[in-house]
């Protein structure tokens, strides 16, 4: 025992005796009883949100991909359908785009070339 | 922590604990887990100190580590995070003793006061328990806690006074006073201890 009013170190027998006294044990027990309390205390909100947050953000993903394809594709088409257009209507016009956009002399070959493609 | 020489261990304990903490912060559920399991024994004790009833301490020291985990994002992680806990845990009692006694208006657990044994208390060890408890209930709360962290869980007078955010000297006065009284409750049981 440490009988040193301003002893700096602890009096172990005290100090034994003292846990001993104050010791509640059953500390697993007491664990559980706190983590059973924390998820009681957690909103369980959160963890329903969590888990559609999960499932939610595998769909959005999925519906981006495919609206993106989708958008792709049509984008696609409508490109192709208005280049379509345009050389129609130049060869409707009486010559093949190149032709129109050059400032020299037309090339015959090239011109049936490109009405033989389509 | 629990033990003074357990506390002086270690390095690597403090590493891991800074893990865990920061884990638990993340919401790591396991994390807390552990972190309650570590420090479940000081805190009991402790809340017990404050209350002397078993159950309310239990019930002190459950919503204290709630708490600490809410309010983890304010703990430094540069510091130890055992007295930042305690501190937490001898609030939580505190405030737990507080409202208990508003609404009982009675002393501090009157049958932990009682001097007489109970009768069913057949060896002199338990006797010991219960007088020891009994002298505790008598002592005022900052007395009580601050020689139970000192003599039970090993803490410096320096960490103490952090702890209750009291000056040193007051520590070193207080667990003095509180030695020579609990002393002097047991002086007649001297041999038991």
């Amino acid at each position: 025992m440490n009988d040193q009013p301003f002893g700096d170190g602890p009096d172990t027998a005290l100090g034994a005796a003292l846990r001993r006294a104050l010791d509640a044990g059953d500390e697993r027990l007491f664990v559980t009883r706190v983590l059973a309390a924390l998820d009681m205390a957690r909103p369980r909100a959160w963890d329903v949100l969590a888990h559609w947050a999960r499932h939610g953000l595998l769909g959005a993903a999925a519906a981006a991909l495919i609206v993106g394809l989708l958008l792709a594709r049509a984008g696609r088409r409508e490109s192709r359908d208005r280049l379509d257009e345009a050389f129609a209507a130049a060869v409707a016009a009486g010559g093949a785009p190149a032709e129109l956009a050059s400032g020299a002399p037309p090339d015959p070959s090239i011109v049936l070339a490109t009405l033989e493609e389509r | 922590m629990t033990d003074p020489a357990q506390r002086a261990g270690g390095g690597a304990r403090t590493k891991n604990e800074a893990v865990l903490v920061a884990r638990a912060r993340a919401g790591d559920r396991a994390a807390f887990g552990e972190l309650v399991e570590r420090y479940a024994a000081p805190a009991r004790r402790i809340a017990r100190a404050i209350l002397g009833d078993a159950d309310d301490a239990d019930d002190a020291a459950q919503d204290a580590f709630l708490s600490a985990l809410v309010k983890l994002g304010q703990f430094d992680h540069r510091r130890p995070f055992a007295p930042w806990l305690l501190r937490i845990v001898a609030n939580a009692a505190t405030d737990r003793w507080r409202r208990k006694t508003v609404r009982r208006a009675e002393p501090l657990d009157a049958r932990a006061a009682s001097h007489d044994p109970s009768p069913d208390i057949v060896t002199a060890r338990r006797e010991l328990d219960e007088r020891l408890r009994a002298a505790l209930a008598e002592l005022p709360e900052r007395r009580r806690v601050a020689v139970v962290l000192f003599d039970v869980e090993g803490y410096g007078h320096a960490e103490i006074a952090a702890i209750l955010g009291i000056p040193e000297g007051t520590v070193r006065s207080e667990v003095f006073h509180a030695r020579r009284f609990l002393r002097g409750r047991l002086a007649d049981l001297k041999e038991e201890w």
